[in-house]
């Protein structure tokens, strides 16, 4: 900025041992300035107040040149100070007498917008060196400021962002490589700098694929090489990793190899963005033995709530059979009592001897055993003793039934008779409340299934439906009807109970883990939950349902006839 | 004829049970009902001595049933036959019902017991103690409370802080709950809230303790008699502790243990009872025991009030619902030889557990287990011998020392 140098150096007091300059002519640079339309001259007494002012002034300022003629050069400055230190600095300069250079501050112009001037000026002293004021030229620079400044503020940001842009490399927690296509490494953000133990200006230039990382990591090398070759042609490509950490041992990395192509300089790199997602593998392998115990927390659960009504359901008969086989027992011994009697009272009839005591003790040994009650009643003993038995049979084959797949493999299963299976076991559980009605369809075909599975969501469902019932409390029994039927490639079972229904602010929450509306000790939200990825997830159906408040709840499951998981 | 009548709602089980105690047709009439309301209606036909009800039922279901005959047929004994297991501790203790039976229950279990709970009510029922009990008030406010608490123990899970409101409702029953607990649970952090004690306690301690806290702060709650209770409670706490030690030594099982640690802690009630409402008879009764040291006490009972302690006690708790083999303990602690078809192992240990502490407050030589009398109860070495106890008497020793060492 030195545009008024020229023209100052025209004010320049004669230099002793030099030329002297010809004499300023006053016309033809005031021409100059004028053209120029931003400086005016100006000059000040020994006060430093403005005696003199140029009419560019106001073609400049808007201000007539008397509007400074008279304030002081330090108070129009001070006014408009930019800075303290460097206003007083220059003050100092004035208070010495010192030419002054590049004097800048702001002025307020008529139009009340802020101009930047630049004053500079040289003293001026009499002959006999009595200081007289200053003699000068003030320059409009506000375009010249602002934009000056302006491009320093760019700057600025310019190197902000260059900071910031390596602060988000650094940043990412993740190894983060600039390669050119063919795998020379360009530039490696901190996190990848440390893995290797390196410095940025001795790994540029590198090839990527000799790296530390991929060193005794079998299958690592192959697999980057194809990633670039991929990317180089165009396509991100990922890949996971174990990689040698230098710093943090071995991690596993999740790789994502982008093309880039930079459209200034035509030439294409490639961005190798790596995750670390050693933990978070971890943690998905602990979450999914989690799960694995939930599930059988829950069925163990079911189970416990099962086997309570299971010894319910078997002690009952047993007591039946007991009291018969007893009954029995007594019967025998009447009737063997009965022979014995009779026996002798043949005898006494074949001996000839008289039989009137004999005959008249068999008759004290009938009436005595009721024997019309006994010849009545042993019919219906065997056949509830019988009964008895095989009920007990039934429950004992429905639990092994029910129990015993463990398995996880699918198996082409007959849903009817499971439906059976589940019902039989969990009788305790609806029979007080509810009957359940079956219709079954025969026609349906074997559905490949993981059969364990698929009867601990029956069971779910049906004591849903049971503790629906029992929650509506209605005067008569409920019904529960199970159906099963074949709808185009799917097998659905529909579980319907005329119970309380499920309010519609709960049907969107349903199936959410650990949401229940049952009071404590009855429900821990988990069986829907359970349900639904028994159903969705190991078996590729689906689980919905339909409910209407007051009338009742159909849950409907449906599973694909064909498996493919089964071919697999 | 002993009128009996059986409910469940599996008719095979009626059938099985109809044929089966065919045999006793001549002593016993018995009706059968298939469900609660039938049950209630053939009762309002006619009532039965006893009840016998399965638990879980449609509609009025056992529990229900039992309320409704406890409230509308007190005479009624009413004995549970049912397969459930899951509550089985609570139902033994306080259940609905007088008798616990369970499913599979076979004819000789089942006679037994129909016939010891007559006899007991029987037993229970004679003039003289009717009469003497007609006479005689006790504080019943608590009574409400102690129903309610009974009544959340039934339930599937019992809510603690439900029962800890309960209990915190009348402050005697808290200090006395907080007491007992301590007592129980004495190696655990001092509970200073019932909700605490009862999260520190295990189920089956839990159960008998607010039992026991509840009848004592019935017994305590009359003011006539606090300081009579203080040295009952003492004597009541050793019993207790006596009595479960005993069923533990000898093999009775945890459920027995319970039992006779609350029958212990209950046996004093009918002395309570009278200390309250016949002060005059106790002083004559304390003077009496002074100038005959060896005379059994349960012969001055007699002669004063013509019942023992054991049966007015017996007589209250049975009316508080209390388990029969409970009442039948208490009330024939003194006689076991009264009840003698009895096997109850409880009865057993309570009786020997009085005995044993009357001899540790007489400072009678404890070795001597041979003595016959320590002069306030006779131990029935007859009825022990029935019951084959009485070798296994020695292995007392053992324990006797330890309590003598907290003698004050």
């Amino acid at each position: 900025m030195n545009i008024a140098q020229p023209v100052l150096d025209r004010f320049q007091p004669p230099q002793t041992g030099s030329a002297p300059l010809p004499p300023p002519d006053a016309t033809r640079l005031a021409e100059a300035l004028a053209i120029a339309r931003r400086h005016w001259v100006w000059e000040t007494d020994a006060a430093l107040c403005f005696t003199h002012c140029s009419p560019d002034f106001e073609r400049i300022t808007g201000f007539a040149p008397t509007h400074l003629i008279g304030q002081n050069f330090t108070g129009v400055t001070g006014a408009g100070k930019i800075d303290h230190d460097l206003w007083n600095g220059q003050l100092q300069m004035l208070k010495q007498h010192a030419p002054i250079h590049e004097f800048i501050y702001r002025l307020e112009n008529a139009q009340r917008r802020q101009l930047y001037i630049s004053s500079s000026g040289v003293p001026l002293f009499d002959a006999d060196g009595t200081f007289r004021g200053y003699r000068g030229l003030s320059s409009d620079i506000t375009d010249e400021y602002v934009a000056r400044h302006q491009a320093r503020a760019a700057l600025g940001a310019l190197r902000e962002s260059e900071r910031r842009a390596r602060a988000i490399l650094d940043g990412t927690g993740g190894y983060l490589i600039m390669l050119m296509p063919d795998g020379l490494i360009l530039d490696m953000n901190r996190r990848a700098l440390a893995s290797l133990f390196e410095e940025r200006e001795t790994i540029v230039g590198e090839n990527f694929i000799e790296m530390e990382w991929f060193c005794g990591v079998p299958g690592s090398r192959a697999a980057v090489e194809t990633s670039l070759a991929v990317a180089a042609a165009g396509t991100p490509h990922n890949c996971e990793l174990a990689i040698n950490d230098l710093e943090k041992g071995r991690r596993l990395v999740d790789f994502i190899f982008s093309p880039v192509t930079a459209e200034a300089t035509k030439n294409g790199f490639i961005i190798v963005d790596g995750r670390d997602v050693t933990e978070r593998r971890a943690i998905e392998e602990r979450n999914r033995g989690l799960e694995v115990q939930l599930m059988q927390a829950h069925k163990m659960e079911s189970l416990g709530t099962l086997a309570g009504g299971i010894a319910h359901e078997i002690n009952t008969p047993i007591q039946y059979v007991g009291d018969n086989v007893t009954f029995l027992g007594q019967a025998f011994d009447a009737f063997s009592a009965a022979l014995v009697a009779y026996g002798e009272l043949a005898r006494a009839v074949e001996s000839g001897a008289d039989y009137a005591a004999v005959l008249a003790h068999v008759r004290d040994i009938l009436a005595g055993s009721d024997v019309e009650f006994l010849l009545k009643e042993i019919p219906p003993a065997l056949k509830q003793t019988g009964d008895g038995v095989n009920h007990v049979r039934q429950i004992v084959s429905a639990v092994k039934q029910f129990s015993h797949p463990d398995r996880k493999e699918i198996t082409s299963e007959d849903l009817g008779a499971a439906v059976r299976t589940t019902a039989t076991v969990s009788r305790n559980q609806w029979k007080y409340v509810a009957d359940i009605e079956y219709d079954l369809d025969p026609s349906l075909p074997p559905v490949p299934c993981q059969i364990g599975k698929i009867n601990q969501v029956l069971l779910n469902l049906i004591i849903n439906a049971a503790q629906a019932i029992e929650e509506a409390k209605r005067a008569e029994r409920g019904v529960i009807r199970v159906s099963t039927r074949k709808n185009g490639k799917w097998a659905e079972i529909h579980i319907r109970d005329n119970g309380a229904g499920i309010k519609p602010e709960h049907q969107a929450r349903i199936f959410d883990l650990f949401f229940t509306t049952k009071p404590p000790g009855r429900g821990t939200g988990q069986g829907l939950a359970i349900c639904q990825s028994i159903i969705a997830r190991d078996h590729d159906g689906s689980i919905s349902f339909e409910s209407e408040p007051g009338i009742g709840t159909t849950f409907i499951v449906r599973l694909p006839l064909e498996n493919k998981r089964m071919a697999a | 004829m002993i009128a009996l009548l059986f409910v469940d709602d599996e008719p095979k089980v009626l059938d099985g049970l109809r044929r089966m105690l065919h045999s006793m047709r001549k002593e016993w009439d018995m009706r059968f009902a298939g469900g609660g309301r039938e049950a209630l209606a053939v009762l309002a036909g006619a009532p039965a001595d006893v009840v016998i009800s399965d638990m879980r039922m449609p509609g009025i279901n056992g529990a229900k049933l039992f309320a409704e005959v406890e409230s509308l047929y007190p005479r009624t004994a009413r004995i549970l036959l049912t397969g459930q297991s899951n509550t089985e501790a609570t139902l033994r203790l306080v259940g609905p019902s007088q008798v616990f039976l369970s499913k599979p229950c076979d004819g000789m279990q089942l006679t037994r017991a129909v016939n010891q709970a007559v006899k007991l009510r029987h037993y229970l029922g004679r003039p003289v103690l009717r009469h003497l009990m007609s006479g005689l008030r006790w504080d019943k406010r608590l009574l409400p409370t102690y129903f309610q608490i009974r009544d959340e123990l039934l339930q599937e899970k019992p809510a603690p802080a439900k029962i800890a409101s309960l209990i915190e409702s009348a402050p005697e029953l808290e200090r006395a709950f907080l007491h007992l607990a301590g007592v129980v649970y004495p190696h655990g952090p001092r509970a200073v809230h019932s909700y605490q004690a009862i999260r520190n306690l295990k189920a089956e301690n839990f159960h008998t303790t607010i039992v026991a806290a509840t009848i004592l702060s019935l017994i305590a709650g009359n003011d006539v008699m606090r300081c009579e209770t203080d040295r009952l409670l003492h004597e009541s706490l050793q019993v207790a502790k006596l009595s479960a030690c005993i069923c533990e030594l000898h093999g009775f099982g945890p459920e027995n243990a319970a039992i006779a640690f609350l029958a212990g802690l209950l046996h004093n009630t009918g002395a309570a009872v009278l200390a309250a409402n016949t002060p005059e008879k106790m002083r004559q009764f304390t003077a009496q025991r002074k100038a005959a040291p060896a005379e059994p006490q349960v012969e001055s009972e007699r002669r004063i009030w013509g019942v023992s302690f054991g049966e007015v006690g017996g007589y209250l708790l049975a009316e508080w619902g209390l388990p029969d083999v409970l009442v039948e303990a208490v009330t024939y602690q003194e006689e076991p030889g009264f009840c003698d078809d009895a096997q109850s192992p409880v009865l057993i240990a309570l009786h020997v557990a009085k005995w044993l502490s009357g001899k540790l407050a007489a400072a009678h030589p404890i070795d001597d287990l041979t003595l016959e009398s320590d002069g306030s109860i006779k131990l029935d070495r007859a009825f022990l011998a029935r019951q084959n106890f009485h070798p296994r008497l020695e292995a007392c020793r053992e324990f006797m020392h330890a309590f003598s060492g907290r003698q004050p």
